[in-house]
Parts: C-alpha cells; sequence; structure tokens
C-alpha cells in the first residue's frame, strides 16, 4: 500500500472519530440545555450556550477542510532544489 | 540589639513576599504551558538557544501575570474554596491592589521583550492569550457558564502558538492544529477535576459542568472531547507534518487517555472519583508527552 493512500485512509478514519464525536457532543449539549429550560421554564433555548457549541464545531469542520485540501495538494518541486517543504513544513 | 537578631525576621519576611509572588504565578501550572510553547518552537524549526531563553522568560511573565490578574478578580470565590483559601489575597499575606499591580506589570514587561527581541507576532499571541483568560474565561465565562472552561481553553492553546510565531513569524496549518489539540484536551481535562471538586464549585457559586448538567451529561462530554481530541491528534499525519514516531505515540498515548476516560464512563454512579483523579493526572502527561513526541518525530531521521 502507497503512502498516499494510507494517508488518504488515515485521514478518513481520523476525520470520521472527530466528526462522529463534535455530533455527540452537540447531541449532549442539546439534551443539557433542554433538560435545564424543562426545569426552569425558561423561554427558548440559550442561545449564547448553543453558540459555545456550535463555534468550535464551524471551527472544526474549516480545519478538516483545509486538512484534506493539504493532504490531496500535489507536493511543489523547485526544479533548482528539488521538493521543497509540503503543507505541514517538513522538508 | 544584636543586628543579627534584627535582620532574620526581615530576611524571613523577604522570602515570604517572594514565595508569594511566585505562587501568584502558579508556577505548576505553567511548566506545562511552557512545555507546550518551547516544544513547538522545534516543531517549526531549530531556534537558537537565545531565543527559546527568551520566549520561555516572557511565556512565564505572561501567563504569571495573567493568572495573578486571576486571582485578583477570583479573590472573593478563593475565600470560600478549600483548594484556594491559603492563596495570597484571601489569607491576608498581600493586599489585592499589589497583586494586580504585579500581575499588570509582568504580563507588560511580557509584551515588551517578546515585540523586541523576538517578534511583534509573538508579543501580541502572547498578549491576545492574557487578555483572553482574564476578560474572556475570568471575568466572563467562568461565573455565567457551564461551557466555561470549554471556551476558556483556548486561553491555554495560545502557547503553541507563541512557540510557533516566534520561530517562523507566522501561523499555518500545523500550529492550528496545535491550538485546537490544547483545545480540545482542556474539557476532559478540566472536567475530571471538577467531578472531584463539585462541593467546592458549588460553594463558590461556580457552574461547572457537573453542578449544571448533572454528572452523567459531564462525564459524557468528556468521553466524546477525548475521541475527538485523539482523531485530533493523528490528522496532522494525514497531511505530513509529522511522521511515524509522532503516530505511534499519539496512539498509544491516546489509547490511555481513552482507557482511563472509559473507566469515568463506566463507573456506578457515585464511584467515579478515583478514575476521574486518574484521568486529571494522566492528562497533564499526555499533554506533555505529545508535544515532545513531536518534537522528536520531527528531529529523528525516520518517518
Amino acid at each position: 500500500m502507497s503512502a498516499s493512500v494510507l494517508a488518504t485512509v488515515l485521514f478518513w478514519v481520523a476525520a470520521l472519530a472527530v466528526v462522529v464525536a463534535q455530533v455527540m457532543i452537540l447531541r449532549s449539549t442539546r439534551r443539557a440545555l433542554g433538560a435545564l429550560r424543562a426545569q426552569s421554564a425558561g423561554s427558548g433555548l440559550p442561545l449564547r450556550e448553543w453558540a459555545f457549541a456550535v463555534g468550535p464545531a464551524l471551527l472544526l469542520a474549516l480545519v478538516l477542510v483545509l486538512s484534506w485540501r493539504a493532504a490531496t495538494r500535489p507536493p511543489v518541486v523547485d526544479v533548482r532544489f528539488g521538493p521543497v517543504a509540503d503543507a505541514g513544513g517538513r522538508p | 540589639m544584636n543586628p543579627a537578631v534584627a535582620r532574620e525576621p526581615v530576611a524571613a519576611a523577604d522570602r515570604s513576599l517572594l514565595k508569594d509572588l511566585i505562587s501568584l504565578t502558579k508556577p505548576r501550572i505553567i511548566s506545562l504551558l511552557l512545555v507546550t510553547t518551547i516544544a513547538p518552537m522545534y516543531v517549526a524549526g531549530s531556534p537558537s538557544w537565545q531565543t527559546v531563553l527568551i520566549v520561555a522568560l516572557g511565556g512565564y511573565l505572561m501567563a504569571g501575570g495573567a493568572n495573578a490578574v486571576n486571582m485578583y478578580f477570583d479573590r472573593d470565590i478563593d475565600d470560600v474554596m478549600a483548594r484556594t483559601k491559603l492563596r495570597p489575597i484571601p489569607s491576608g499575606r498581600m493586599h489585592a491592589t499589589a497583586v494586580i499591580s504585579f500581575g499588570v506589570g509582568i504580563a507588560t514587561a511580557a509584551t515588551w521583550m517578546l515585540a523586541a527581541f523576538v517578534n511583534v507576532l509573538t508579543a501580541a499571541l502572547a498578549l491576545a492569550g492574557f487578555y483572553f483568560y482574564v476578560f474572556i474565561y475570568t471575568r466572563w465565562l467562568k461565573r455565567s457558564s457551564p461551557q466555561n472552561i470549554v471556551i476558556g481553553g483556548a486561553a491555554g492553546a495560545f502557547p503553541p502558538l507563541v512557540g510557533w510565531a516566534a520561530v517562523t513569524n507566522r501561523l499555518d496549518l500545523t500550529a492550528l492544529y496545535l491550538f485546537l489539540i490544547v483545545f480540545y484536551w482542556t474539557p476532559p481535562h478540566f472536567w475530571a477535576l471538577a467531578l472531584n471538586k463539585q462541593r467546592d464549585y458549588g460553594n463558590a457559586k461556580v457552574p461547572m459542568a457537573p453542578l449544571v448538567w448533572g454528572e452523567r451529561e459531564t462525564i459524557e462530554q468528556m468521553w466524546w472531547y477525548t475521541v475527538l481530541l485523539v482523531g485530533l491528534t493523528v490528522l496532522p499525519v494525514a497531511f505530513g507534518a509529522f511522521g511515524v514516531v509522532y503516530l505511534g505515540s499519539a496512539l498509544v498515548l491516546g489509547g490511555l487517555l481513552l482507557h482511563g476516560v472509559w473507566r469515568v464512563r463506566a463507573a456506578p454512579a457515585g464511584e467515579f472519583a478515583k478514575p476521574a483523579w486518574w484521568v486529571y493526572g494522566y492528562s497533564l502527561l499526555y499533554l506533555a508527552l505529545i508535544f515532545v513526541a513531536m518534537v522528536v518525530d520531527r528531529h529523528l531521521p525516520i518517518g
């Protein structure tokens, strides 16, 4: 199995774990906020608490997209010096 | 009067003041912050020892300043928590004004030092971490949201950015991952402590997740934050930031952390204290070792 196939498999397995975990965190937050609302008979879900849960999830989605683009980007080749640093800075 | 006798209490008082000033900076916490600051410097490149020394000193003063200012703003609740009532302000050994002056003073010195001897981006990031910790976490979220340490955790995630910027004078995707690793490490780490210190936090009216959401929901979130964290530590390998040495370390260290949190999750109601303490202690070691593994991976000629 080539290194690029391994890297692709690694990306999708790790990304799946991250996405599933993030969805479960959002579900848990919804449960917790729902229980609080039922206790206090408040009006509507506290938007701020939702923002605290959703904000990091959006950042994470952006990072996953950037990571996929970095993982699939072909290496830049400098004709004078050979391959230069990849997206991770590793020479 | 024997001068030697007169000097002794003065010397003892000086020693005591010095000890209090050091304790205001929370040196034990900062030692981990320094690992997450200096290790990224060696991941980003090969910094000179002078740069490492200045960043370490500047980082200590900035984080120490933030901790001192935190003790100023939290002096009312520190007095009612067993864990914090012996701190210099609640115990009456230092005046609150002296504490905030000290905190702001050393943070200002750190900003100048980093800007003058390293670069402006490094100083700006360190200062952003200071402001985030003092105003977003301490003043706003700590006493108003059960997700205080989720969002507030970003303050503790600035040090890797500081270290990275000190060497490269820019930020990139790998630096963002280092930030996120500390960010997502924070909830399981602090909730493991909060589970065992609920009475303290309750007395101080700090709405930690176990008190507001309940223990089960908090443990559930600890588990999923840990799964997310372990996945996140593996992802940089996929785009070539790290190699097999780091990957192996991340999987072994992460596996142990997952096992520890699983034990908390599987414990019968009310019997999670021991595994939760284990998670709290091990997570400190985990974070330090994962950053050390990054450095080793970058500087070993394999992978």
